[in-house]
This record gives C-alpha cells, structure tokens and sequence, in this order.
C-alpha cells in the first residue's frame, strides 16, 4: 500500500500477502528514547514472544543498540528485529486528528508500518514501558498453544507503576487499563483511524481471551515528561476517551505535590536494601482480585462475563 | 551431637516445604491407582473434597465447556475464564487453607486436564511448588471403557481423550511433572513411583520408610485392574485421521514416561495437536446442518423458558419460580426429549 507522499521505502507490504506466516506470537514495539526502560522490558518480553520488532522513532538516547545489546545478553539476538522509522509522527490528540491516515506522519501509517515487519500469525502491540511480572512471562507462554485453534483479541490489564527512585515507587492497584493488546496477523486486523490515535480493527466473529490483572506493569517515572506524546494536556483533560490519562495526570500532580494520599488505590512500594524498586515488584507482585471497579478502563468492548464499570479509554499512540 | 542441634537458631524447626500434586484422569484412565498410591504416602487429600469438584464444575460452565470436550479451543476457553479475579482469589484462598494443614497435597479431579495452567499459577502464588502427573493407557482401552453414546461412539471418545492428552502435556510442559503407564505401575511400582517422586521432588515419597512402601504393595494388589479392549486402535470404527492421530499421540506420551521432558515426543505431540485442529475443523465444517440445528434447538429452548417465566409472572395463582439458570443435565435432559 502506497503512502501519500509516494514514499517507496515506507511503503506497506502486509505481511500475509507473502505466503503463509510461521505460527508464533511476535510483540512489536514503537519506541523513542527508551534507554532507561529497556533494561527492565527486554528481558521480559523477550522471555514472553518469539520475536520482538522494535521500531525507532527518533531516538536520542541509543535505544537501538541498547536493545541488541541486551537481546544478545539474553542469547537471543536472532529474535529481535530493530527497524528504524525516520519521520516525524502526529502525537495523541489534535495532531492525530489532523493528520491524513496514509500519511507516513499518521499514527496509523506508523503502526501499520510497524506491524507489517512481523512475521508470525500473531502480533501484540507492545509500549516501550511495559514489564511482565514472572506469572505475566508464563501466562502469555501459554498463549503460544491456547491461541492456535482460534482467531482471538488478547486483551492484557496493565498497571501504572511510579517510580520514585531507585527504592520507592507508586503502584496503582486502583485502575487497571484493559487494552487489546494482541490479534491475529491477518487483514481484518489492521490499524484505523480514531480521534485521538490509532485503533485496531477487529471482526465480529474474532474471539477474545483477557488475561489475569496484575501481571503486566507498564513504568513512570516521575522525574520524567511521560505526556509528550499527547499534542497538549488539554488534549486529555477534559476527553471522555482518556480517563486513563486523566488518572495518570492526577497522580503525577499529587505525588509531586507530596499528597498521594489524595489517590484512592495508590499503594508505596519500598524495596529491601540493593534490590531496585521495579525489580522488587517484578518478583513480588501476583495477579489480584483486589482492584478497584471504579477505575478500570478498557479500549474494547467488555466481556460479558466482567460486570464492572469500564469506561470508554484508550491507549494514546505513538512511541512510549 | 550433630551441628544442628548445637545452634540456638534451630529451636524451631523450618517449614516444610510446599508441595501441591496435581492429578487428572478418571478411573477409566488408571488414575486412581496413582491417588491410591500417593496418600499412602505423607500426601493428603484435600479436607473438603467436594470442593474442587464443586469449583471445577462452576469454572467450566462458565465457560462452556465440559469434561469430555474436544474441541481444541477447550483450553483457550477455560484460560479466559480462569483469568476472573474473584475466581483466582476463590482458589487461592481455598488451598492456602489446605496447604495451613498439610504441606504435601494431592489434588486430583479430572478436570485438572484443562486447567493445569491455572492451577500452576494458583500453587506458586501460596508459595508452593506445583508438580503435575499423568496416568497413561492406551486410547483403546480407555474408549473401551466409555458409555457407548451411538454410531461411531468411539470417535466421540477418541477424541476426548486426544484433546485432554494435547491439553494437559503441553499445558505442563518445563514444570516438574511425570508420566506413568498404569500397566508399569502394576508390574511394578517402585520404579515409576521413585522417578515421580525424584521429578516433582516429593520428601513423602523420597524420604518414606518401609510401612509405607508395604501399604502400597498391599492397596495396588487388592485392586482389579481395568478391562482392556478386545478391538485394537488400529481396527477401530472411528475416522482413520483420527486413529492416526492418535497412535502417534500414544506412541509419544509414551514416550514420555522414560523422560518427560523429552524434546521430540513433545515436537511430535505439537504435530499431533496440530493435524487435530485441522481434522477438528473440517469436520465442524461437515457437520454445520448439526451445529446449526442444534443452536436453532438452543434458541427455541429459551424462548420458551422465557415464554414459561412470562406466564408464570401474570398468573397471580401459580407459584414463584426462583431465578436459577437451568442446569447444563436439564438442558441435555430435553435435548434428548426433543430428539426423541
């Protein structure tokens, strides 16, 4: 598929146009200057696919390299695939809005482009920020055979963990973000166009599997800019999609502010002596059944079976 | 005097470690010479034994799933509705309440074939160590043994039985778990019981004394062993795909026992489940006037459950009807009736 700019080199190939894909499950990430997550994303997402794609958007901060790196570490240099992505690409919100879907500028064209360099049957959509706990590891290992007689939307709860240091941090038990996260590698799986990002498509007769809450983390810092992908704060403040960035915003102020007792469900996590603080929940925290309803939030339609109050949310695009 | 008891520290001794046998299989499968086994040892039973049965069955309705289903996505079905949080915290409570009492436990129900998944998560979250056995039998003999349910009633139970073998070794697969063949376990059980007990590191079994390894010899002997069956695989009536199918799952879970981490029975295995998907598919696609009857019969079903409710509301006279959903028996109950 052609780009408006006539861009040959970024043009879309979809990958099942050439032949059968292998059956496996690959996570793609869309990632700028995410050196400072990586040593804690890789081993995990490595452990949890078969492949990984990582796609550069821009960094500074030698990401790419990092991430061979750490994947040759692992002895696992052959599964992970490094694409760079040179343009400039429409953050959350207005610029979205804005920005024609077959553009190469477009969040759209971006992760269309970014899925389309997997080659597997299945393909997750994966932040740059996101950890697996060890249960989390094993759960989506197991995806590997229960997905292979179905064509299913994965939908994977992920938890905000705020990091303070190196010792202290903030985990949200108190929301939980219900995305779908992974969908079969097929054409009625593409991305489309939506307000304020992206968002896949899905067939009506596509099934869905949600994960167990509490296995997936996906990390702040709280020294760091985690909203410069929105156009503006504006962009989500007063949006009735983006409660989850709502939230997000809200305990950034607090916590700042020393009030993190204002955020219901915001429970401090102290690590033992030399052990850091992501690692001490890496290890120790488990899937829960103590969430909060109130601030669940999910991209998708809910599954029958959950009776909670989720609200219409999604997850902004562009890079982590 | 030893070291130990030199040393203040040691005035109390150290937990025991934690350990949660899981066993699937029914009677027919031989699995209740390994339970019968098993508790002689220091392994328990769980106190309240209705239970997992109880929680299995609610589990698996809710998903819509049963017992002998073979269909391939079976697994795929339970793991979505085994990642409820109020369903794990349910497990979770309840063995964390077993394993207070006894630190070795033996849970055995048959539906643990589907859910070995979720239970290794449930076990290493009470901070024990789950280990997983299976009890083997040829396919024959265990359609053998099976209600026969109609024309071709054995296809019904090959099937079954490919589809819980698939689910259940690759559902296990890089935890400690091991095989067993229950005509080994007759012969001799010291040897498959030993290598169970090395592979799932069980102090009750490794560390057990004379008056245990004598109940065993005595419980195994006192037992009628399990018919087999007169018609070998090979000659029976089901489609010859699935006979296929399988003999090379037989040939390799047999393989199993030796070693149960064996790299190319597992790859055949993953060649078995595979070519079952397609046999499984095609044949829902033969039989779509079936399935499709049988959702128009679901339907009209409802209808008049609600169309009853209904009656029952305006009719000022006629008692009230709790609100309880029908059982999955009443439902094959009419089923039958409207077959019939």
């Amino acid at each position: 598929m052609e780009n408006l700019e006539g861009n040959g080199e970024f043009a879309i190939a979809w990958p099942w146009e050439a032949g059968p894909l292998r059956w496996g499950r690959t996570a793609v990430m869309r990632v700028r200057n995410e050196a400072r997550c990586l040593p804690w994303v890789m081993p995990s997402v490595l452990a949890a696919y078969d492949a990984v794609v990582l796609v550069d958007n821009g960094s500074d901060d030698g990401t790419p390299d990092l991430a061979r790196k750490l994947a040759d570490e692992l002895d696992a240099g052959d599964r992970l695939t490094v694409r760079d992505y040179p343009f400039r690409v429409a953050r959350a919100g207005e610029e979205n809005l804005l920005a024609p879907a077959r553009s190469v500028h477009s969040l759209t064209w971006f992760y269309n482009w970014s899925f389309a360099q997997s080659r597997t049957s299945y393909s997750f959509k994966w932040d740059g920020d996101m950890i697996l706990t060890a249960e989390g590891v094993r759960v989506l290992r197991d995806l590997e055979w229960q997905l292979a007689p179905v064509h299913a939307i994965v939908a994977i709860p992920t938890h905000p963990l705020y990091v303070e240091s190196d010792s202290v941090a903030w985990l949200d038990d108190g929301s939980a973000h219900l995305e779908a996260y992974g969908a079969p590698n097929r054409p009625e799986f593409r991305f489309l166009k939506a307000f304020e990002w992206e968002t896949r498509d899905q067939p009506e007769w596509a099934e869905r599997i949600e994960l167990p809450y509490g296995i997936c983390l996906e990390l702040k810092f709280l020294d760091s800019d985690e909203f410069s992908h929105w156009t503006s704060p504006e962009s989500f403040l007063d949006n009735p999609r983006a409660v989850r960035k709502q939230r997000e915003w809200a305990i950034f102020e607090a916590v700042r502010a020393g009030r993190p007792g204002d955020i219901k469900g915001l429970r401090r996590v102290e690590a033992p002596e030399g052990t850091h603080v992501i690692q001490h929940v890496i290890d120790t925290n488990r899937s829960t059944a103590s969430l909060s309803t109130t601030h669940r939030s999910t991209t998708h339609r809910p599954t029958p079976h959950r009776s909670t109050t989720e609200t219409p949310d999604g997850a902004p695009g562009g890079v982590r | 005097m030893s070291e130990s008891s030199e040393d203040p520290g040691t005035s109390e001794a150290p937990a025991p470690a934690l350990r949660v046998v899981l066993l699937p299989g029914t009677r027919r499968t031989g699995a209740h010479a390994v339970l019968d086994t098993l508790t002689q040892f220091d392994i328990a039973t769980p106190q309240q034994a209705r239970w997992l049965a109880t929680f299995h069955a609610k589990v698996f309705e809710l998903a819509g799933v049963v017992p002998t289903d073979a269909r391939p996505q079976a697994a795929f079905l339970l793991a979505n509705t085994g990642s409820q949080p109020d369903l794990r915290e349910e497990a979770r409570a309840w063995l964390r309440r077993q394993l207070d009492v006894q630190p070795q436990l033996l849970l055995h129900e048959p539906r643990i074939a589907f859910l070995a998944s979720f239970w290794r998560e449930i076990v290493i979250s009470c901070d024990a160590g789950p280990g997983f056995v299976g009890v083997q039998r040829p396919p024959a003999d265990i359609a053998h043994g099976a209600q026969p349910s109609g024309p071709l009633s054995d296809a019904g139970h090959l099937a079954s039985w490919l589809n819980a073998q698939l689910t259940y070794e690759r559902s296990t697969r890089d935890q400690p778990r091991s095989f067993l063949l229950y005509d080994d376990l007759l012969d001799d059980w010291t040897g498959p019981i030993m290598r169970l007990g090395q592979a799932l590191d069980l102090p009750a079994v490794l560390e057990c004394g004379p008056q245990g390894i004598r109940r065993v010899h005595h419980t195994l002997a006192e037992q009628a062993p399990l018919p087999t069956s007169p018609v070998p695989l090979a000659e029976s009536e089901a489609p010859t795909a699935l006979v296929d199918l399988c003999a090379q799952a037989w040939a390799a879970l047999q393989a199993l026992t030796a070693d149960p981490a064996d790299a190319a029975a597992e790859a055949a295995l993953d060649d078995v489940a595979e070519g079952y998907r397609l046999l499984y598919l095609e044949a829902e696609a033969v039989a779509r006037s079936s399935i499709n009857a049988a959702r128009e019969a679901g339907k009209a079903f409802v209808r008049s459950q609600a169309a009853d409710a209904g009656a029952a509301a305006t009719a000022p006279a006629a008692p009230v009807k709790p609100a309880v959903p029908e059982p999955p028996r009443a439902t094959r109950r009419w089923a039958r009736r409207s077959r019939a």
